[in-house]
């Protein structure tokens, strides 16, 4: 019989920010969200989509960017640093933003997850501040499956 | 019954010993071999930790040598900076401890080492891998 691969997401995407931990996120600040595992047997998800959801008091400027970094735990103990300033590659994305203060809901395009716990590191380079309004990051992760055809 | 793709994590971390920018000499250390001619993983996350870096820097550049025959690898960048460049990580403004992961998404099949070059200033630290695959698994 013949099978084919589909993809296959998570039942529901997971909220990465504890309540309140991105509002009022200043301009060139960044905040260090809870922990996803994805070590476990029978998780272990390839990749993820991300939705940043988040909006301003002030028009950011046109352009400009919220960057995600994805921080693993290889060893499932030990965190890489965090810094707004240093101690980072390229980040995993980066959020545009649209010179507006009405709520933004942006979405990445599906991003490689690693095997293990990891945490996401969210540096606003947006040039205002979030407003108090329940900013969050959330992912949906997703593999592929076979099935029948 | 359907069947999911996971990824698949080695057990444990491997040590791929001290790495970085070596002053005397101007050498660029390279880290212990990492053979993957048998365990044929795909993927694999890196940890870098400098526990006692020297003085302050910038950027370290992150290379790969590659031994496609089992027994010669690419020329060192000392020399010969041919060598494909696979992560780039900004160090602290700060001569401080500092620790930094990068992904590399595709592995080749064969022997390689990692060389970390930490610019105009000398860093090392310990190189720690995590490679993974993925595996079929019952849904």
């Amino acid at each position: 019989m013949a099978s084919i691969i589909r993809l296959k997401p998570d039942s529901a995407p997971t909220t990465l920010s504890t309540a309140d931990a991105m509002d009022g996120l200043a301009a060139g600040s960044g905040v260090l969200l809870s922990e996803f595992d994805n070590s476990a047997s029978g998780v272990r998800w390839p990749y993820g989509i991300f939705e940043l959801s988040c909006d301003f008091a002030v028009n950011p400027t046109a352009g400009r960017t919220v960057n995600v970094y994805i921080l693993p735990a290889i060893d499932g103990t030990n965190y890489p640093d965090q810094n707004v300033t240093a101690v980072q590659s390229a980040p995993a994305i980066e959020f545009v933003v649209a010179a507006a203060t009405t709520a933004q809901r942006l979405v990445s395009p599906p991003v490689p997850l690693p095997p293990c716990k990891f945490k996401c590191y969210v540096v606003n380079d947006a040039d205002q501040a979030f407003s108090n309004d329940a900013a969050h990051l959330k992912v949906l992760p997703h593999t592929t499956e076979v099935a029948a055809a | 019954m359907a069947q999911v793709y996971r990824l698949k994590p080695d057990a444990s971390v491997t040590d791929l010993g001290t790495v970085g920018y070596n002053p005397v000499g101007t050498v660029y250390d390279h880290s212990a071999e990492f053979d993957n001619s048998t365990g044929l993983w795909q993927g694999a996350y890196f940890y870098w930790d400098v526990s006692a870096p020297v003085a302050s820097g910038d950027w370290a550049n992150v290379f790969m040598r590659i031994s496609v025959d089992g027994t010669n690898f690419n020329d060192d960048i000392n020399t010969q900076r041919q060598t494909f460049q696979i992560a780039s990580l900004k160090r602290s403004a700060a001569a401080v401890a500092q620790k930094h992961t990068f992904h590399v998404p595709k592995l080749p099949p064969c022997k390689f080492t990692i060389v970390i070059s930490s610019g105009a200033y000398a860093t090392t630290g310990t190189l720690y891998i995590l490679p993974y695959t993925t595996e079929i698994a019952s849904a």
